[in-house]
């Protein structure tokens, strides 16, 4: 698909005054995403996904939302840690003091330096590239040391909105972080996040969709992790109309170590899609993956995960698990764990379950004097804990465990 | 406090229980005892409301008023407590959480605020000294990895908390040994009142060594053969279920 005149004038607006290597990495993922084009249901990967709505968006990004989102913005739940507001793609300055080993800059200054910052997996999915193609701003994050405190971004797209934002985080060798990106509004985000963590570096990372009933969502999370590294990664998709998030981690040297955690709540005509990639493309790596859903309503959701164990990778321990509850008749998943093994020393091990709540459970509440809602609450928590659980933080967890309780009011209504 | 007459129940189409009748006052316990398949557990499971069992005659009259027209919950939150002879797991939901959850639905039932969580603590670890149940078991999911003395054990430990008006004790003895049956057995002595009752229902006469009944009934085919006093136990014990039905 050539790209419409729209996009091609916001991407040559940019381009006029920038920096020689900025200027190329922009044009080389304007080239790749007019050489793919939008994605299209003849696309595996998006198989599942209402692709018209892409057609039907506005891409080019919108001039940054007046004063009225001020008060939505104002709105939002307290930053936990450092926290930084992005509207429609761009940082709103606060004056945030930061500790010194943490260090955030725009993406664009850092990239008229060092073009390598931007991971080149992005040229490879459309959006991404795209996304690359439109690149105002951005954010870098630089990590240096073991005792940063939570860092809290809070993206925000205003109805009527395209917003593009593109965060990489670098976690030093041997530094230790936990990143959490949240997303809300109304508008359409398409947005692109690379996280890179040096040798035995440590980084939680958790990315909240809690959009708004008309959003539109979009993410491609890339991560490349060094030896000994460890990552956890929390995906939590609670709200927004159509939500895609493709996770795409390679383990590019031995020893390291990502957990890929998922938790997604649909209700209505919802739709919400999980895709995960794991790469293993080096010796002793270990994976896991653990997504769970709970679908109401009329809403569809999607987890297609994937495990790829490279020639040469020996000793990968590699699981993946997807287990989803069905509220109604009409909700819909569809689920596919794969895995791809070209190395024969590994352990690897996928599945998938869907079920509804347990009725000698339900019975069992409802004995001991727990009205039948309350108890249904009470089931689908303990579902989410598997997920719920392990993320960092207690405030965090004790944030999201109430807007969890809360959506679940929502969805099992 | 509880009067079932006639009461005939069907599971799938197929009847269990064909007019039993039984009557316990206040402050009584009634063993019922039967061979396997005699609708012990369908007489519990009735009693605490799973529509799985349908009742297709007789009344069942708690504290004057109609029990089987109430949900189960409304049951439970009048006082009617049942400890499952299989309990459920429930992994993810703690046991304090979901106690506190049932104390609080109760106490909403009745028009009560709900309990101040510190006073709550202090009456589960009381009650958990009582029955020798560790801490750690308390933070534990529900049942979830317990071995079968466990959580049976933890069933009485939710009677001895939620401290029901009327318990119901489903074979809660089998598959204990001599201890736990011992700590089973003090829950229910603990927890008893001149204005409360027990019907401890129980495949083996040992049980009754413990928790010394008022009355001892005999189920076999849907109804109530015999009854009598805690001797009528050892009777059984002595001649078995065969002698005794068939009149050798």
């Amino acid at each position: 698909m050539e790209a419409d005149d729209a996009l091609r004038y916001a991407h040559a607006a940019l381009q006029a005054a920038a920096p020689p290597p900025l200027r190329e990495l922009r044009e080389r993922a304007f080239a790749a995403f007019g050489a793919q084009g939008l994605p299209t249901a003849r696309h595996e990967a998006w198989r599942y996904t209402d692709v018209g709505v892409l057609t039907r968006q506005r891409l080019a990004p919108t001039p940054m939302a007046a004063a009225e989102t001020a008060d939505a913005v104002a709105a939002l739940p307290a930053p936990l840690g450092l926290g930084l507001t992005l509207v429609d793609g761009r940082l709103q300055l606060d004056g945030t003091p930061l500790p010194e080993e943490v260090s955030v800059r725009p993406l664009v200054a850092a990239l008229a330096k060092a073009p390598g910052l931007v991971d080149e997996a992005c040229e490879r999915r459309p959006l991404a590239a795209l996304n690359t193609a439109l690149l105002a701003e951005g954010l870098l994050v630089e990590i240096d040391g073991a005792t940063a405190p939570p860092l809290h971004l809070r993206h925000f797209t205003t109805a009527d909105a395209t917003a593009h934002p593109q965060l990489v985080v670098h976690v030093a060798p041997g530094a230790s972080a936990t990143v959490m990106e949240e997303f809300s509004g109304d508008g359409f985000t398409n947005a692109v996040t690379e996280l890179r963590l040096g040798v035995g570096a440590r980084l939680a990372h958790v990315r909240l969709v809690r959009a708004g009933r008309t959003a539109r969502h979009f993410g491609h999370v890339f991560t490349r992790q060094a030896r000994d590294s460890r990552l956890t990664s929390h995906s939590l998709l609670f709200g927004g109309k159509l939500v895609r998030v493709a996770t795409e981690a390679t383990l590019t040297e031995p020893g390291a170590e990502c957990e890929l955690d998922g938790l997604y709540l649909a209700d209505d005509t919802q739709h919400l899609a999980n895709h995960t990639s794991v790469d293993h493309a080096a010796t002793d790596g270990r994976s896991r993956q653990r997504y769970r859903g709970i679908l109401g309503g009329r809403a569809s959701a999607v987890y297609y995960g994937r495990v790829h164990v490279h020639p040469g990778a020996q000793r990968t321990d590699a699981r993946q698990a997807n287990a989803n509850l069905l509220l109604s008749d009409d909700a819909v998943i569809h689920a596919k764990p794969e895995l791809e093994i070209y190395a024969d020393d590994v352990k690897c091990a996928h599945g998938a379950t869907v079920g509804r709540l347990d009725a000698a459970a339900l019975f069992y509440l409802r004995a001991r004097g727990i009205p039948p809602a309350e108890a249904r609450r009470m089931l689908m928590r303990a579902f989410a804990a598997e997920v719920l659980d392990r993320l960092p933080v207690p405030e965090l967890r004790a944030r999201l465990d109430d807007e969890l309780t809360a959506r679940l009011k929502e969805v099992a209504a | 406090m509880l009067e079932i007459k006639n009461l005939h129940v069907s599971v799938a189409g197929k009847p269990i229980l064909k007019g039993l009748d039984l009557m316990v006052n206040a402050g009584e316990i009634h063993a019922i005892m039967g061979p396997n398949g005699s609708g012990k557990s369908t007489l519990t499971q009735t009693l605490a409301g799973h529509d799985r069992y349908t009742v297709t005659d007789g009344s069942v009259r708690y504290k004057g008023r109609d029990l089987l027209a109430l949900e189960p919950e409304a049951r439970a939150c009048e006082g009617v407590f049942l400890a499952f002879q299989y309990p459920v797991e429930l992994p993810g939901v703690s046991n304090t959480y979901f106690l506190r959850a049932a104390l609080n639905a109760r106490r909403r039932h009745r028009g009560e605020p709900e309990i101040d969580p510190l006073d709550f603590l202090d009456q589960i670890q009381e009650r958990a000294t009582l029955l020798g149940l560790s801490e750690e078991l308390l933070n534990r999911p529900v049942n979830a990895g317990f071995s079968g003395g466990e959580k049976k054990r933890n069933e009485i430990f939710q009677l001895a908390v939620l401290d029901p008006d009327l318990a119901v004790l489903d074979e809660t003895d089998s598959g204990l040994d001599i201890d736990a049956l011992r700590v089973v057995a003090n829950g229910v002595n603990a927890t008893r009142r001149a204005d409360n009752a027990a019907i401890v229902v129980t495949h083996y006469q040992r049980l009754l060594d413990y928790i010394i009944p008022d009355f001892v009934h005999v189920l076999a085919d849907g109804r109530l053969v015999r009854s009598g006093g805690k001797e009528l136990a050892l009777e059984l014990e002595a001649e078995g279920y065969e002698a005794l039905l068939h009149g050798a």
